[in-house]
């Protein structure tokens, strides 16, 4: 089949199926356009923005081969999603094993120092925050509260229930709600050092709860 | 509230709101898509769309366009070596005659099993023999293989390829790629794919005590990344134990 240049007019699973009869451009096309969505996916559920470019690639190149195994049960992006979710993992997993060395290349991702200082301490804490989370809980906060996604695509993507979905983003919240000072004085200001999640924990751990 | 909240006391709420706020806040910050990683992304998918399409039939020799590896096999345990020598003993040779190829830049079938010995190894079982010379190479660019048994460090890592040790065999876990082109094939490609560019050499060695091949990749950008892989390279991606930019 001929290359088509223009895909306006073409939905996400129609390029799924020229990309398996042989149109070299469907999929670089069904990439570019959630490769955004994507991204942000990846970025904060590992929050080193090498491990999520390396899961990003990881996880287009699973989705180009494992095309033909696409069943149409759910959509091309819940699909999409899933396997960025689970290339993720595997990164997550890989690092653990491999916890003694350092990244190939930086850290965690420098939160931007633009801006109003409070907001970037926050964004600092929060990206601290949700680092100490487990991935399962991490995961389903990063669909439902960063991205927006309800629950229902959420589980589809994560391929859990809904219910467990909202017992992740649950138990989740709570985590960070102390780990971020909230729960303790949900009025306080959660960038002052008090608050940042190390010195939580210092602090838990010191009064015994 | 947020959605999937149980019921909790005031307090509790509001602190998840909070929490809800912040996550948020955070979301808002998000930066796109690096410049450099949609490159990155566009590269390995052309690499890996001129590999193996999922609907074609197994790329034949004729229609190959990567210069994918004429690989001397030819390890055989307990052969060697050349004492105090830094022995390439095998090539991976680029070839591929012209008119196999339509575009520059469109590379190959890594898993391609019709891969070739190298022309001059009339002994596939005797890679020793060329290393007198070296390792090889030829004007199509090739990646030297060497098979040093040393066990890199990430201090070490750079000397790759300049090392004089020389072991006489590899390690068991190793022998699937060093017996088989068409895995170590696949590892590179893995590699290549993760890291766009060639690999322009790989040592069968250690690294931080586990087995490992240890390559230096030649990148599109220009740069060059030591990537150091495990037993497992290429069987689900590129097994990689440590990278970083030489």
């Amino acid at each position: 089949m001929a290359p088509v240049s223009n895909f306006d007019e073409v939905d996400d699973g129609e390029l799924l199926r020229r990309h398996l009869v042989g149109d070299h451009e469907a999929f670089g096309e069904l990439f570019r356009r959630h490769r955004e969505r994507l991204w942000a996916v990846a970025l904060r559920t590992l929050g080193h923005p090498e491990d999520a470019a390396d899961a990003l690639q990881d996880a287009m190149i699973s989705a180009y081969r494992a095309a033909g195994r696409f069943r149409g049960d759910s959509a091309v992006t819940t699909w999409l999603h899933r396997i960025v979710v689970n290339a993720c993992l595997d990164r997550v997993r890989r690092n653990k094993v491999r916890a003694a060395q350092p990244l190939p290349e930086g850290g965690p991702e420098p939160v931007s120092s633009e801006g109003d200082p409070s907001k970037v301490a926050t964004n600092m804490a929060v990206a601290e925050a949700l680092d100490a989370l487990p991935f399962d809980q991490r995961a389903a906060l990063v669909l439902v509260d960063m991205m927006g996604y309800p629950v229902s695509e959420t589980g589809r993507i994560l391929e859990v229930p809904e219910g467990t979905v909202k017992s992740r983003c649950a138990r989740g919240r709570t985590r960070l709600a102390e780990l971020l000072g909230h729960l303790r004085n949900p009025d306080a200001d959660p960038v002052v050092p008090s608050t940042s999640p190390q010195r939580a924990d210092r602090t838990r751990g010191e009064s015994g709860t | 509230m947020s959605e999937g909240q149980p019921d909790r006391l005031p307090d509790e709420h509001a602190a998840l709101d909070a929490v809800s706020a912040d996550l948020r806040a955070f979301a808002a910050e998000t930066p796109p898509m690096p410049p450099e990683l949609i490159t990155r992304l566009d590269l390995a998918l052309e690499a890996e769309r001129t590999r193996v399409h999922p609907a074609t039939v197994p790329v034949s020799r004729e229609t190959s366009r990567r210069r994918w590896p004429r690989l001397v096999l030819a390890f055989t345990t307990g052969i060697v070596v050349l004492a105090g020598v830094s022995v390439g003993v095998s090539a991976l040779w680029r070839g591929q005659s012209a008119d196999e190829s339509d575009s520059a830049s469109n590379p190959g079938n890594a898993d391609n099993p019709e891969l070739a010995a190298p022309d001059s190894a009339s002994d596939e079982n005797s890679f020793g023999a060329e290393t007198d010379e070296g390792p090889k190479t030829t004007d199509k660019s090739s990646a030297e293989i060497y098979y040093s048994g040393r066990d890199y460090s990430r201090t070490t890592l750079p000397e790759v390829g300049t090392s004089s040790t020389v072991n006489s065999s590899v390690d068991t876990d190793l022998k699937r790629l060093s017996s088989d082109e068409t895995a170590l094939g696949a590892c590179f490609t893995a590699i290549e794919t993760r890291y766009p560019g060639d690999v322009a050499v790989a040592d069968f060695a250690y690294f931080e005590g586990a087995p490992s091949i240890v390559v230096r990749v030649s990148q599109v950008d220009g740069g060059q990344r030591l990537v150091a892989v495990g037993a497992d390279c290429g069987l689900t991606g590129a097994d990689e134990l440590y990278a970083t930019a030489a």
